[in-house]
């Protein structure tokens, strides 16, 4: 648990820093492309993005640059294929 | 940002005792944007940095498979195998399968004519990205359903 702890940790870090840059890992952090790159957030629809935390882990999240905000979505720490 | 073949300096040619006796010339002439170097029984060699080389081969496996994906989108026949390298597109239905190919085509194109192959890299990771998701049903679904509330908000 206490490394899910600092995983989270360091992820909230790089959300409120650079959500939307790729440069360190460009396969491991992108936006969400075709049916799924957008989504519907109250009355905004926001670009989606997705972060592989680690091999097995990944988040889901909404930036929305006009707000500064970013929207956690979902967060899945195992591989979600290994959950069926 | 790498420079087009077009943009350095012309392709040299040299003959094969060449490489001994100008060795320099033919190395710096190779790092400039490719070495021509004619063996004595008429073959000609290329001698080019091997990130160029990597590059136009990458390139050229995306364009074949681009076509095989223009081919699979104008037929029927829609068995994985027939999208080569692009077999994780069958996931996605007809409308979205046109949706990456017409997405990919500006990008291609521009790698293709020599300019940075990054955009037509990311845009291929995300797709792939995106297919590894929308083949989950529960996920699918998931992240597509509409929130009023977030899980979490990170102020930035």
């Amino acid at each position: 648990m206490a490394a899910e702890a600092n995983l989270m940790m360091a992820e909230r870090g790089r959300l409120r820093t650079r959500p939307m840059d790729r440069s360190r890992n460009p396969r491991r952090t992108g936006p969400l492309a075709g049916p799924l790159a957008t989504r519907r957030i109250g009355n905004k629809s926001l670009p989606q993005w997705q972060h592989e935390l680690t091999a097995a882990g990944r988040i889901w999240y909404c930036p929305d640059k006009d707000e500064r905000m970013v929207w956690v979505t979902k967060v899945a720490l195992a591989d979600p294929r290994a959950t069926e | 940002m790498r420079h087009t073949r077009d943009m350095r300096s012309p392709v040299k040619t040299f003959q094969a005792t060449d490489v001994a006796r100008r060795s320099r010339e033919v190395l710096d002439s190779g790092q400039a944007g490719g070495t021509l170097i004619r063996d004595k029984d008429g073959v000609v060699l290329l001698l080019a940095p091997a990130e160029d080389i990597a590059r136009q081969e990458e390139l050229a496996v995306v364009a074949a498979d681009f076509l095989r994906l223009h081919r699979v989108i104008a037929t029927d026949e829609r068995d994985v195998g027939s999208y080569g390298g692009f077999g994780w597109v069958s996931v996605f239905d007809l409308e979205d399968q046109r949706r990456f190919a017409a997405e990919l085509e500006a990008p291609l194109l521009m790698a293709l004519s020599g300019g940075p192959v990054e955009q037509l890299r990311n845009l291929i990771d995300d797709w792939r990205a995106t297919a590894e998701v929308w083949a989950e049903e529960e996920l699918r679904a998931e992240l597509q359903e509409p929130l009023d509330e977030p899980l979490a908000d990170v102020p930035l």
